[in-house]
């Protein structure tokens, strides 16, 4: 490329400026919220605010772990996320293979009813669910409710996943039905494992859905013990006890450091993994 | 035997079934009752719709969503392209940072909206101590009535919904812009093209597809969830930022109104059943290019 | 964690005083007690003192009872939600056998509810110790007793007599004070006027009832928008938006649906004078430390000198669902020494920072006075009303506290703010009921 090096410059500085301004615009919001966690109820108060904590109260984070269940609401949502992903899983990679790889009638139908079940709000499901759920004594159920969150996943995954299983080309199950697999082994030996990356972008989807889903704890678990992070901090929030700002700053950092910690180690292979799988599903 | 396609599909098509036929046909049902939770029996009537459609409430509910769902929508392509065209570009040019910027957007895709609601509910705190009215006050400005002023809380929550939502339509467009063939571009660059031209007729035509997905997804996302909005001032002050399914929740489980809450899920069922066919017709004719 | 360790403990305890006792009865002959209770008061409870309170209660239960078994479910922390829920299960006959329940709302379970005046006459308990208000509620038509109030609370203005020498006692005098004290850089009135039950219950029942307004008839329907209600209800609102007009109230409290929101506030140390719950005293005083000493509470302002002053009045009843004789006793033995009885009212109110809900139990000894008790004790009898029990209660409250939000935030004017309100919650009724 021929442009000149002095304009080179100009682009480069332009760049660094507008990455600070992003990364600031992204971060601050949790830096500000990690300060607060980090000061005592009449530092948080002050004026003008102190941005760098000077009380240091590390100890906020106790008081938050002896009144709330933080880490068990963290186990909570590690669970619930975990069977999801691992359910869906189970469900999808089947109906993907089947819909991307035989021939029937009503396909198109098919998927469009599919995909019509992706739109529906969760909110307008969950009501129902929950009078049905109360009237047979089965609230607080966490495989129920695991099952209801892999339903509101399951749509988006199998049409994915088909996508992505479109892209393999028919000559490797041909190949593998010469070898004398039946379309369980050729699903098993050939076709997952090159429909790996895929895979992994709808587990990191899934993970981070679920992991962020609110409508469906909310209403179809009220024991208190089973609430997953995002019911957890509401719960928080309004307790009538004395949970002031400096707390549930703490409450709200423990509840995204997890996560926060694992996204930054795992940076690259989640945007590896999203970006192939986006593209070809 | 096993070379049919059905039994592979059965356990989709039963959860699905159990989890999204019988509550549907349920709500459709109960919008046609006065059923709320407090009393036992119910009688079938057309009540809800009427009084729906009638009252004060229902067209600012509609216009608060509208207008929430259209900005946020709006400004997350929007911030996500651009952000996603900085770090592409840098990537091009071995800038280091480029992964510090992927990384902090990202991490915000990975925050539970309520605590981003929370959070933000810090951020906008309205007396001297909070963080943006003193940046504000520090050059002559505000304090702005953030959450308590009926105007100023819809433009809060949409923004706070915007920087909640730029992270996953960042990736995408991200994903989009590598795809973008680097010959293709050179070649742009060897006819003479400007910047601004070897956007419209390279760039942006290449990703169109996946600004589309995008698109379809984000918004309807952004109709059909609460969660933030509830955290952040719970529809308030009186119901400026009330959008449609923070309005189903307050009135089953607020105000007890089964009938009412079932008529306003029927309303916002009809909004995500008009977007998919929309969305269906629009993947459609792609397809026939 | 804690929690997970702490239902652990509970269980391994019940389970261990099941294998003690010599002549226990076997397993399957042990009859189970349902207990549907919130957090707060069960073993599960955050305050380490409750959870040790109540598990001790349960465990002398089970000692006293060997053919007992308490089995706890607990409640969610939406009030609204497990009220909604109770209910759902009474209709459907699958109600626990105890449960707590949010004391104003017990005239809607009253149905399923089992008469307690043989019991409470053999235990002596003498349903005119309960403040008036409490056995209003608790009374049904018949006439007959149907639960066990516990605890309750009440509304005051809190001032710093350091700032504020006499607290204002009319809303002119509100707007008076607060635009003196502004002078000296404090903010001016405090309180809840947003979306929540805070600012039903603190900012505008009080005033609303004061001038005599009523929110339903005796059947349960709304009437606060017709006649002299509606006049009332319109000079609540009018009230409290001239207070914010003149700059007595920040506009900020449009956002503000807590009484415990005034917590942060009086933190922050430009408070001089809120409206809040009798709770938010200990933790007032535990915010201010020393400075605490300079603060009061008064009657909650009026808007003429000679309205009556009202406040309103919170807390939690137990009630008993279960119609098996031994069981129904057996609950009524365990609510009552863990809750009711002089000693267990006393000595629980006061782990809790509640008020008691029988005026014999402020004399206790168990009973450990906290800040401020004799004034909340004279509010509780003589100024304290419960919201009504009807089931159009929480529609009602939702619809007024977003009209007074709106009015507050000047979106609306307070007339049209209320019959907005009023058109919502009547929709469709044409005044008679079916």
């Amino acid at each position: 490329m021929m442009v000149g090096a002095k304009k080179q410059r100009w682009i480069k500085v332009g760049l660094y400026i507008s990455y600070v301004l992003v990364v600031l615009s992204f971060l601050f919001p949790l830096l500000w919220v990690l300060s607060l966690s980090l000061q005592t109820r009449f530092e948080v108060l002050q004026v003008p605010p102190s941005i760098i904590p000077t009380s240091f109260a590390i100890g906020n984070y106790r008081e938050v772990l002896d009144s709330a269940p933080v880490l068990q609401y963290l186990w909570n949502s590690f669970r619930i996320v975990a069977s999801t992903v691992v359910l869906t899983l189970l469900i999808a990679i089947p109906a993907a293979f089947a819909l991307s790889r035989y021939r029937m009638k009503f396909k198109s139908q098919l998927m469009v009813a599919v995909l019509m079940t992706q739109m529906i709000s969760a909110v307008v499901i969950t009501i129902p669910l929950y009078r049905l759920f109360a009237s047979w004594g089965l609230l607080n159920q966490l495989w129920l409710v695991v099952l209801v969150y892999v339903a509101v996943v399951l749509p988006f995954t199998t049409w994915f996943l088909k996508n992505y299983i479109d892209t393999v080309p028919v000559d490797m199950d041909e190949a593998a039905i010469i070898d004398g697999c039946n379309k369980w082994q050729m699903l098993s030996r050939v076709l997952f494992p090159v429909s790996i990356p895929g895979i992994v972008s709808v587990v990191i989807i899934v993970a981070v859905q679920s992991w962020s889903q609110f409508v469906i704890p909310f209403i179809l678990i009220d024991d208190a013990s089973l609430y997953p992070v995002s019911v957890g901090v509401v719960n928080l929030q309004s307790t009538q006890t004395q949970i002031t700002t400096h707390l549930l700053a703490a409450g709200s950092i423990m509840s995204i450091i997890p996560v926060v910690i694992l996204f930054v180690l795992l940076q690259r292979y989640i945007v590896g993994a999203l970006t192939s799988g986006a593209v070809k599903g | 035997m096993w070379d049919t396609p059905y039994p592979w599909l059965i356990p989709l098509l039963l959860v699905l079934a159990a989890v999204f036929l019988y509550p549907i046909l349920q709500i459709v049902r109960l919008s046609f009752t006065d059923a709320n939770m407090i009393q036992v029996g119910y009688d079938y009537t057309l009540e809800s719709y009427l009084r729906m459609f009638t009252l004060p409430g229902f067209l600012p509910m509609i216009g608060t969503t509208a207008f929430f769902v259209f900005f946020s929508v709006v400004f997350q392509l929007f911030a996500g392209f651009i952000v996603a065209l900085l770090i592409v570009q840098g990537e091009k040019m071995n800038l280091r940072g480029t992964v510090v910027v992927r990384t902090s957007v990202l991490v915000a895709w990975a925050i539970p909206g309520v605590v981003i609601g929370v959070i933000w509910g810090m951020l906008y705190n309205e007396t001297d101590a909070g963080i943006i009215n003193y940046a504000l006050s520090t050059i002559g400005l505000g304090p702005v009535s953030f959450l308590s002023d009926p105007t100023m809380a819809l433009l809060s929550v949409t923004l706070a919904n915007i920087w909640r939502g730029t992270a996953f339509s960042m990736i995408l467009m991200y994903a989009g812009l590598k795809t973008v063939s680097k010959d293709v571009l050179e070649a742009a660059v060897i006819d003479g093209a400007s910047a601004l031209q070897r956007m419209k007729n390279v760039i942006l035509p290449a990703i169109a597809p996946i600004i589309l997905v995008n698109l379809i997804i984000i918004s309807i996302d952004t109709f059909n969830t609460f969660d933030m909005v509830m955290a952040l001032t719970g529809g308030g002050p009186g119901n400026s930022t009330e959008v449609i399914a923070l309005s189903i929740y307050t009135a089953i489980f607020r105000e007890f109104n089964l009938g009412e809450g079932a008529a306003t899920a029927v309303v916002l069922l009809v909004v995500n059943v008009v977007m998919t066919l929309v969305y269906l017709k629009v993947l459609g004719r792609r397809g026939e290019e | 964690m804690k929690k997970s360790i702490s239902i652990g403990m509970s269980m391994l305890v019940i389970a261990g005083l099941a294998g003690c006792s010599g002549d226990n009865p076997s397993a399957e002959e042990k009859e189970t007690l349902t207990w549907y209770t919130t957090a707060g008061y069960s073993p599960e409870a955050p305050s380490a003192a409750t959870s040790d309170y109540i598990s001790e209660n349960i465990e002398s239960f089970e000692k006293e009872h060997p053919d007992m078994n308490i089995q706890l479910s607990l409640q969610s922390s939406n009030i609204d939600e497990a009220m909604a829920r109770l209910l759902e299960q009474a209709n459907t006959g699958r109600a626990p056998d105890m449960a707590a329940i949010d004391g104003y709302m017990l005239d809607r379970y009253k149905e399923y509810l089992q008469p307690l005046d043989e019991l409470m006459e053999e235990r002596g308990l003498d349903p005119d110790d309960y403040l008036p208000f409490a056995e209003k509620v608790l009374r049904g038509d018949d006439g007959k007793i149907y639960g066990l109030y516990m605890s309750t609370d009440t509304r005051m203005l809190y001032y710093n007599k350091e700032v504020i020498e006499e607290p204002p006692s009319t809303w002119e005098e509100v707007i008076e004070v607060s635009n003196e004290v502004q002078k000296e850089g404090y903010e001016g009135l405090v309180l809840p006027l947003g979306i929540g039950e805070g600012t039903s219950v603190t900012s505008l029942w009080p005033l609303f009832w004061s001038q005599g307004g009523k929110l339903v008839d005796k059947e349960g329907n709304p009437v606060f928008g017709k006649g002299e209600n509606r006049e009332a209800m319109i000079r609540t609102f009018e009230t409290l938006d001239r207070a914010q007009e003149e700059g007595a109230v920040s506009k900020r409290m449009a956002s503000s649906g807590r009484e415990n929101d005034a917590n942060g506030e009086v933190a922050a140390g430009d408070t001089a004078m809120f409206l809040g719950g009798s709770w938010q005293a200990v933790t007032i005083e535990e915010i201010l430390g020393d400075d605490f000493e300079n603060w009061e509470v008064a009657s909650l302002p009026t808007i003429e000198e000679d309205d009556p002053t009202v406040s309103s009045a919170g807390g939690w009843a137990w009630g008993i669902f279960t119609d098996d004789p031994e069981k129904k006793e057996a609950a009524f033995d365990f609510l009552m020494d863990s809750f009711i009885s002089e000693e267990g009212m006393g000595e629980f109110t006061s782990i809790q920072g509640s008020l008691p809900a029988r005026t014999s139990v402020y004399e206790s000894d168990s009973y450990n006075p906290g800040a401020f008790n004799d004034e909340f004790l004279t509010s509780l009898e003589t100024e304290a009303e419960a919201r009504p029990g009807a089931s159009k209660y929480n529609e009602i409250s939702v619809q007024l506290q977003t009209a007074i939000s709106q009015v507050i935030s000047g979106s609306k004017e307070p007339e049209q703010a209320v019959d907005d309100a009023w058109e919502i919650v009547t929709f469709g009724e044409s005044g008679e009921s079916e």
